[in-house]
């Protein structure tokens, strides 16, 4: 009986045994978590290894990850922060983190481990002292015992980048000042010609003043026309130069109208051929029967001719042959202006239209100039939508310059009739305003010449009062006046004389602004200073 | 508690068996670090295995829970189950002291 029942507690405690060992079995195999009731609830114990991708992404990031001790060693330090440290990843266990840290940055590091939180823009100093820029945040992961990890961002490329832009940024910078000492350039070139070409105009006017005042001795008469021809020269110089930095800055407007461009052609070597072939050259003109129009600034296409005319005379030594042409082919206009002058060497050829370039100065007959003729051509000659060649078979062999415009189908416009050379003039009693005395004076004398009345005065003030007095047919008044301005002397004149007194207002630039001025102060008329007397004349009678 | 000190180069190789970075395999670790420091001079080393990574090695020492940290030399050879806090325990697992 004993036996029997002990025989089966036996055998009740094997099927119990066997019971927890499958039951054991089927935990090793087949499960992945088991859930244990504890005093604050159930748990969940993972016994395959869930965060088996987690470790892997932490372990492959481009960043680095750090578990610390309480005490601050390393716990676990992925491969990046490895390499960033350059000790191998299982060497990097137990090391204390705060020895690769920044010196200076030691203390800050460790109140933030001891605080559990925060971030730290510092240097890693590597096991071989090289510094890796980084950026670490600090997190909590368990309260108690506190743990701490890491992660560690690489700053360098960052780093690297921030210094590419501020060398870009640098170089930006460089970049603007240059463009800004170009127009400062430009403007300083204006503002030469333009200074220049005051004094210069006195003295012309001076010159012509003298020219009409029939002196009795050839002498004086020389020394005069060599004084006019030299100041006329040098007044075109700064006329060019002017152009050139007004084209540049894009303040030339043209004036454009279909015109004969045969005519211009014509009048351009009827005006040169006296000095052409007074140096000895011969001068050959070939036009088409049949007008060729184009949509052109009559005065502009003058100019362009006019220089490559007088290029081709200033470099062909006396007794040579300058030809120029004009011919339709399709739709375009051609002009050629052919000498048998010095000749362009190829490799100058592509340069010979940049702004202060000038063929070899040994060349014979070069004759100075300041190399701003043949880019104002080009750029005037481009301003039409037309292109300008040179071509030459080499030094010596003489030069071509072959100017071409699309031809326009308008209709073409009368030619203004050769305007007041000095058309008579009725007498008119004209008062000029102008402070510069030189100026005054050589306007009024010219003005006189011409066969005018002329009153002087050189302030607004006295202007006005002069012409309440005697009332003028025409007031001419410089705008940059002392005390009361040009404006306002215009405004106070046409308040006292209404529509019948004709008013011509003088500026020293011919800016858009001043235009727009000058029309609301209720002038009549408005010319840029320099001006010649007749120039003013022409302003007074309205032609 | 007396001390047995140990013989002068006497070199001490442990084994931590942890996984992953749970809060008691770091502890056992820190504990370890700094038992090791106070009583053991420099003439030890200590290797951390995360079975985590190399499951496999949980065989060769028979290792049942984690942490367990192994003491492969001096002879004979030794396994103390849990984070090590209990300082005096580890001290008498290692034969570091004896008791009396």
């Amino acid at each position: 009986m004993e036996r029997d029942h002990v025989h089966d507690e036996t055998e009740i405690l094997r099927t119990r045994l066997r019971a927890a060992q499958e039951t054991l079995e089927t935990l090793r195999r087949d499960v992945d978590a088991i859930v244990i009731e504890g005093p604050a609830g159930p748990k969940v114990y993972t016994v395959t290894n869930a965060h088996q991708p987690y470790r892997m992404i932490v372990e492959e990031m481009q960043q680095g990850a750090v578990v610390l001790t309480p005490a601050g060693d390393i716990f676990y330090g992925n491969r990046y922060f490895a390499d960033m440290v350059r000790v191998p990843p299982d060497r990097l266990v137990g090391m204390p983190m705060v020895e690769f840290v920044e010196i200076s940055d030691q203390p800050g590091f460790e109140g933030l481990i001891s605080q559990g939180a925060g971030t730290l823009e510092t240097v890693l100093r590597a096991s071989d002292g090289t510094g890796v820029p980084v950026y670490i945040t600090v997190n909590l992961f368990s309260e108690s015992p506190a743990n701490v990890c890491l992660t560690v961002t690489n700053l360098t490329e960052q780093k690297r980048q921030a210094t590419r832009e501020a060398a870009l940024a640098r170089e930006e910078a460089a970049r603007a000042a240059a463009e800004a000492a170009s127009r400062a350039k430009d403007q300083f070139l204006a503002m030469l010609s333009h200074e220049l070409r005051s004094p210069l105009s006195v003295i012309l006017t001076g010159v012509e003043v003298l020219e009409r005042l029939e002196l009795p001795d050839n002498g004086p008469l020389r020394i005069r026309e060599l004084i006019g021809r030299q100041a006329r020269h040098l007044a075109q110089l700064l006329d060019d130069l002017l152009d050139v930095t007004r084209v540049s800055q894009g303040k030339i407007d043209l004036h454009r109208s279909p015109v004969d461009l045969g005519g211009i052609v014509s009048s351009v070597v009827e005006d040169h051929r006296g000095e052409i072939e007074g140096a000895g050259h011969s001068l050959r003109l070939s036009l088409p029967s049949r007008a060729v129009a184009v949509d052109g600034d009559r005065t502009r296409l003058l100019q362009v001719i006019g220089n490559l005319l007088h290029n081709a005379r200033k470099y062909t030594a006396r007794g040579g042959d300058i030809s120029v042409s004009l011919e339709q082919v399709g739709l375009t206009a051609q002009v050629r202006v052919r000498d048998t002058g010095v000749g362009i060497p190829s490799e100058m050829l592509p340069r010979i239209f940049d702004l202060f370039f000038q063929g070899e100065p040994t060349a014979p007959r070069s004759g100075g100039g300041l190399g701003v003729g043949l880019t104002l051509v080009r750029r005037l000659v481009e301003l039409h939508g037309g292109t300008v060649e040179a071509v030459s078979d080499g030094p010596g062999r003489g030069s071509e310059f072959i100017v071409r415009f699309p031809v326009t189908q308008s209709p073409l416009v009368d030619e203004p009739k050769e305007a007041l050379g000095v058309r008579p003039t009725a007498l008119l009693r004209i008062l000029l305003i102008e402070d510069h005395d030189d100026t005054r004076e050589m306007v009024g004398r010219g003005l006189q010449l011409l066969g005018q009345t002329i009153a002087l005065a050189s302030d607004g003030e006295t202007g006005l009062r002069m012409a309440l007095a005697d009332p003028p047919d025409a007031a001419v008044i410089d705008i940059g006046l002392p005390g009361a301005d040009g404006y306002e002397i215009a405004r106070r004149l046409r308040a006292a004389f209404g529509e019948r007194l004709r008013l011509v207002a003088l500026t020293g630039y011919g800016q858009a602004d001043d235009r727009r001025l000058v029309q609301e102060a209720g002038f009549d008329a408005h010319l840029v200073k320099p001006v010649a007397p007749k120039d003013v004349l022409r302003a007074v009678v309205g032609t | 508690m007396k001390r047995a000190a140990p013989k002068a180069a006497e070199q001490w190789n442990l084994r931590l068996y942890v996984a992953g970075q749970t809060p008691k395999c770091i502890a056992a670790f820190a504990n370890l670090k700094k038992l090791c420091q106070e009583h053991l001079g420099g003439h030890y080393s200590i290797e951390v295995i995360d079975l985590l990574d190399k499951p496999q090695l949980a065989s060769g020492d028979q290792i049942l829970a984690i942490p367990t940290l192994v003491r492969q030399l001096p002879p004979p050879l030794k396994k103390i189950i849990g984070d090590l806090s209990n300082t005096e325990r580890v001290l008498v697992g290692l034969d570091l002291v004896r008791k009396g």
